[in-house]
């Protein structure tokens, strides 16, 4: 009987395909998969493949090297719009505080005439605030959506190499000893 | 039918922080316990009798004073003794600044004492054994340095060049042990293997199906390990179970929860060797993460290399002095040796072992006279480099003379100390034109040397610990064939890896040049 290695791993759902290809073209084949006992968006895969095979030592370093793509895949997209997202709500904080104590300003405050064009003057910054807060995180969304974009298609780019170079190890004999 | 509104209690919707993939790789919790547990004794140990002794500095003042004398005194001992210069600056600094207790620390530690009963069993063992070794090959048709550096081995260490021996050199842990389980499976008369680290695991488990095997065909097989390489990942359930099989095992130096300075000194070496006639040294251990079977720090890259011929007495006899020294029973070396045949291979082949046993340090004193000797390349590979300030000024030297000075280095850590110290090192050479490459996502575990006429494969480090205070092996060699297999391996990982130059060196951050600085404090022990 064949000797056989095992590889079990957890995967991402939504980039289940992506994963299968990757590994089957490290000459993996998949043997079992299952929904993963805590979290919902995981499958458990388990691969096997022939011990013997050829240029094993080029195939497990680019397995390492898939892995990582796939890792920085699955990062750039959990952290998507995270520019935009911080700077949008710790403005949007901001220009929140500032229309809140505005409004108290004029609430508790309006027969001095001081508080009240302080109460006016903070309301109106509030909403040039936020409105700035919003044509920025605007822009900002769109440039962050770009270069997920470019980073996203240079990935699969060198995923697909790598895919490639892999099919061409299993290939061609080892000619180290 | 399931009602879709069911709530799937104990589920999460989304993993934290997962990105695409991650390898199951089972957590040795208990390992890890006992680990924590016996590091926290041995910590708390250290503080009681720290604190105890500063009490009683409180308590008797002629103590500080009598504590400042020996420490100044200790500092002149130290300075006139044969330690090198990065291990002298770092226990003087102790000895200053911690003068009440620093000088009990090197007393506790320093080998002259430590092991004077150990040394004498060594020294008896070998004055009986001494016998055994074989005589020395004629340098005539020898390269000069080659003849050189043999000529070192035998005159410090006993050891012996051989020719007509075959060496194969492996580029990966997981090629060796490919040969080594084929190789366990026709042995006939014995089996000895050594190892710093077993650990279970589908490595251990089809080679304890070749031994079972084997012992019970009547081959005599014999286990060394290191227990505190071994600690929490060889199970007592799996030490048991190989016993009930019939496999002689043995531990060097057991870990014990009682704080000393003994446990620092530890069996590092690698062997597999396989009826006299076949031997293995090399870097990896009997682990599955030294093939790739399971993740650790990314890649491990690590290399070995087999001698068949009497070249494999050197081994033989040194693994025979261990069992001897661990079981205090007399070993009938005769019979385990000369059992070789001789190859038409006219390439000298010198394995050697160094240790606490030998003085001075023989494997630092090999890379030195190997790079010394250089003229067109020095090429190391190496986990941890923090070499003493005379290996660091010879690579200076030779790459400011023009040769090719090239070291290799991880690019992921497996303890960060230890990797800033390190890189710090290796980068400091960049100004004289050595080349730093660091193998991406991967960990290189090889420990190498190759220069244009000879190469050193084996178990030892480039740091103190590999020097001064473990057991080594290694085998010296200027087989053409393994020379160049070793050129092409290097030339594979300069391809895969990135050179560090001045402008991208961590060591241009002041944070890291005093973190670098900090942690070399600990050197000596790292």
């Amino acid at each position: 009987m064949e000797d056989k290695d095992n590889l079990h791993l957890y995967a991402k759902k939504s980039k289940l395909n992506l994963v299968e290809e990757c590994y089957e073209s490290l000459g993996w084949q998949k043997t079992a998969q299952e929904e993963n006992k805590r979290y919902e968006d995981l499958v458990d895969l388990s691969f096997e493949r022939p011990h013997k095979i050829n240029n094993k030592d080029d195939l497990q370093l680019l397995q390492i090297h898939m892995e990582h793509h796939l890792n920085k895949l699955g990062r750039i997209e959990r952290r998507k719009y995270f520019k935009s997202l911080i700077f949008g709500v710790s403005l949007c904080i901001l220009g929140l505080y500032m229309l809140l104590s505005g409004v108290l300003m004029l609430a508790c405050l309006h027969y001095k005439p001081t508080f009240l064009a302080l109460g006016v003057g903070a309301c109106v910054v509030s909403l040039c605030i936020l409105a700035l807060d919003a044509y920025i995180a605007k822009h900002l969304i769109a440039k962050e959506k770009q270069q997920f974009k470019e980073e996203n298609e240079k990935i699969l780019q060198d995923l697909q190499t790598m895919r490639n170079k892999a099919k061409q190890y299993r290939e061609v004999e080892d000619e180290r000893c | 039918m399931k009602d879709v509104n069911e709530v799937k209690i104990g589920k999460v919707s989304q993993a934290p922080g997962f990105d695409a993939v991650k390898i199951k790789t089972e957590f040795n919790a208990f390992g890890f316990m006992k680990t924590c547990w016996l590091l926290l004794t041995i910590f708390l140990q250290f503080v009681v009798l720290m604190l105890s002794y500063m009490y009683l500095h409180e308590l008797f003042q002629w103590l500080s004073l009598a504590s400042i004398i020996i420490s100044v005194s200790t500092c002149i001992y130290v300075l006139s003794s044969d330690k090198n210069g990065l291990i002298k600056g770092v226990w003087i600094f102790f000895l200053l600044v911690c003068f009440m207790f620093a000088y009990i620390l090197f007393f506790a530690s320093d080998e002259h004492i430590l092991f004077v009963p150990s040394k004498k069993r060594y020294k008896k063992i070998y004055a009986k054994t001494d016998k055994h070794i074989d005589k020395q090959l004629s340098f005539e048709k020898v390269d000069k340095k080659v003849a050189s550096d043999c000529k070192y081995l035998q005159n410090i260490g006993k050891f012996v060049a051989y020719d007509g021996t075959r060496a194969k050199y492996y580029p990966s842990g997981a090629k060796m042990f490919d040969d080594v389980l084929e190789d366990l499976a026709k042995a006939e008369k014995y089996i000895f293997i050594e190892f710093y680290i077993i650990s279970d695991g589908v490595l251990l488990e089809k080679t304890l199906k070749i031994l079972k095997e084997k012992v019970d065909q009547g081959v005599d097989v014999r286990i060394i390990y290191d227990d505190m390489g071994s600690y929490g990942t060889f199970k007592r359930k799996t030490k048991r179970r190989i016993k009930k099989m019939g496999i002689k095992l043995r531990s060097y130096n057991k870990m014990i929860p009682v704080f000393s300075m003994a446990l620092n000194f530890r069996d590092h070496r690698k062997f597999v060797l396989v009826d006299g006639k076949i031997g293995y040294t090399g870097g990896a251990n009997l682990a599955d993460e030294y093939v790739n079977e399971k993740r650790m720090h990314g890649y491990w890259k690590d290399t070995a290399i087999k001698i068949e011929g009497n070249a494999v007495n050197a081994f033989v006899l040194a693994f025979l002095r261990q069992w001897e020294f661990l079981t205090k029973e007399e070993q009938d070396y005769e019979k385990h040796l000369n059992l070789a045949q001789t190859f038409s291979n006219k390439q000298v082949v010198a394995p050697f072992v160094d240790g606490i046993d030998y003085k001075p340090a023989i494997a630092r004193d090999v890379y030195i006279n190997m790079i010394a000797n250089a003229q067109e390349k020095v090429w190391i590979m190496t986990p941890y480099f923090i070499p003493d300030d005379t290996i660091l000024d010879l690579l200076k030297n030779k790459a400011r003379s023009g040769v090719d000075v090239r070291i290799v280095l991880p690019d992921v850590a497996d303890k960060k100390y230890v990797y800033i110290v390190s890189r710090n090192n290796a980068e400091r050479l960049l100004d004289a034109g050595v080349r730093v490459f660091t193998m991406t996502h991967s960990f290189v575990h090889a420990k190498m040397c190759l220069t244009e006429y000879s190469a050193v494969v084996g178990s030892i480090n480039f740091d103190q610990r590999s020097f001064c205070q473990q057991f080594e092996s290694g085998v010296y060699t200027n087989d053409n064939q393994v020379l160049s297999d070793i050129e092409k391996d290097y030339q594979d990982t300069f391809a895969k890896s990135c050179e560090v130059t001045v402008k991208n060196r961590r060591r241009n951050k002041l944070s890291n040049r005093v973190l670098a600085g900090v942690f070399r404090l600990a050197s000596p022990f790292m």
